[in-house]
């Protein structure tokens, strides 16, 4: 096969030969922000995996987060990140799936957090938001990360001890306490891997083309698609 | 604190971020930080995916060409609404470098630069990487015939450019 690609120029060559050569340098503050990142992910999802199935303590993981940050470690989020509102409790009756996937959305500024009102579990129709606009702190980040992470580790724990129910009630819980969610597309791919655990084959089908559409370059998507065809 | 399955990104990336970054510039990004951090925490909500034995780098490299090619589209479709202007690759010589060498490595960015997005990610993958085409045909799910096909085109592309590059400005 690659008998029929055309040979590249000399020049061209050389010029490769200068590009792998070259030092990359990678800045420091990119050096913190991805160790701040994934030692925040590492201690949410310590805690969400040792939480699963018994539910999630706000305290715990709210300390396992602090944890980190107080070292210093700082971090920073994905540039679709926006502040969500308080989490609100674990719904007490069965909570409404969320709506299929959106399309990938522009970053918009991000908004003040709603005061701490817990929503009731029954409403599903969604609070009109606040439109203050301010810039979320990288604590805030860190911390929505953080829990947002915890919720989904629970629930790809579940996963893997084939226990889609904890898994869906986990993701519901993440659906449920985060409008925005930073993680919005992991929670979609856990939620069509769930489905088809339960069996529910058609309804996760019908997801993962919605999920395409939306997230067309997901590196998620191979994945799933191998999960479905199983 | 649990045993956490899949690589440990805690290392890791002490010594991938620089490959990470090299990668993702030489796929034309502009937002290069943003990204490789983005792709490490990708990397880090997929690590159950992860095969053990297999090589770190492309399967990291992998997500950050699907990142990419997703900021790609997105930024695609905001100028077919008239928004920002197109990416510009940083053609700036890096800290400790020939002046020669940096002039031919900003040579070879700009023949990249005459590549779609898919060809450049063949081109930048195989001949710049070194990584097989199977690998990229199975991070991508698409057939290798058809890396191949964007290997080709790409090829003859940056031939070309290269050398009408150098016509007009001789090194």
């Amino acid at each position: 096969m690659t008998d029929d690609l055309e040979p590249l120029s000399g020049d061209v060559k050389g010029a490769i030969s200068d590009e792998r050569a070259a030092t990359e340098h990678v800045s420091p503050a990119l050096q913190r922000r991805v160790a701040g990142s994934l030692a925040v992910l590492a201690a949410s999802s310590a805690t969400g995996a040792a939480a699963a199935g018994a539910g999630i303590s706000k305290l715990v993981i709210a300390g396992a987060v602090a944890g980190v940050l107080a070292t210093g470690a700082g971090g920073a989020w994905l540039v679709h990140s926006r502040m969500q509102p308080a989490p609100a409790p674990p719904p007490a009756v069965q909570p409404v799936a969320p709506p299929l996937v959106e399309p990938e959305a522009e970053p918009e500024p991000d908004e003040e957090p709603e005061a701490e009102a817990p929503a009731p579990a029954e409403t599903a129709a969604p609070r009109p938001a606040v439109r203050k606009h301010r810039a979320m702190t990288q604590a805030e980040r860190d911390a929505q990360l953080a829990r947002e992470n915890a919720l989904l580790e629970s629930a790809r724990a579940a996963l893997s001890a084939q226990k889609p129910d904890e898994a869906l009630a986990a993701l519901d819980r993440h659906a449920h306490q985060f409008k925005r969610p930073v993680l919005k597309e992991e929670a979609e791919a856990l939620r069509i891997r769930t489905l088809a655990l339960q069996g529910k084959v058609d309804d996760a089908r019908t997801r993962l083309e919605a999920f395409e559409s939306a997230h067309p370059s997901s590196p998620m998507l191979p994945a799933l698609r191998r999960a479905l065809q199983k | 604190m649990g045993i956490v399955p899949g690589p440990d990104l805690s290392q890791a990336y002490l010594t991938e971020l620089a490959p990470v970054c090299a990668f993702l510039r030489r796929l034309g990004v502009r937002d290069v930080e943003d990204l490789a951090h983005d792709t490490f925490v990708v990397a880090f909500q997929r690590r159950h995916e992860f095969q053990a034995g297999r090589e770190l780098r492309p399967w990291l490299l992998g997500i950050a060409a699907m990142l990419s090619r997703g900021r790609a589209q997105r930024a695609a479709a905001r100028r077919e609404v008239g928004g920002e202007a197109p990416d510009v690759a940083d053609e700036h010589a890096l800290p400790d470098e020939s002046m020669a060498a940096a002039q031919r490595r900003a040579l070879l960015n700009r023949a990249l630069d005459s590549l779609d997005a898919d060809q450049r990610l063949a081109f930048v993958w195989h001949d710049i990487e070194e990584r097989p085409v199977a690998e990229l045909a199975e991070q991508l799910q698409v057939p290798s015939n058809t890396i191949y096909s964007r290997l080709r085109l790409a090829r003859q592309k940056v031939n070309a450019a290269f050398a009408n590059i150098l016509a007009r400005e001789p090194a």
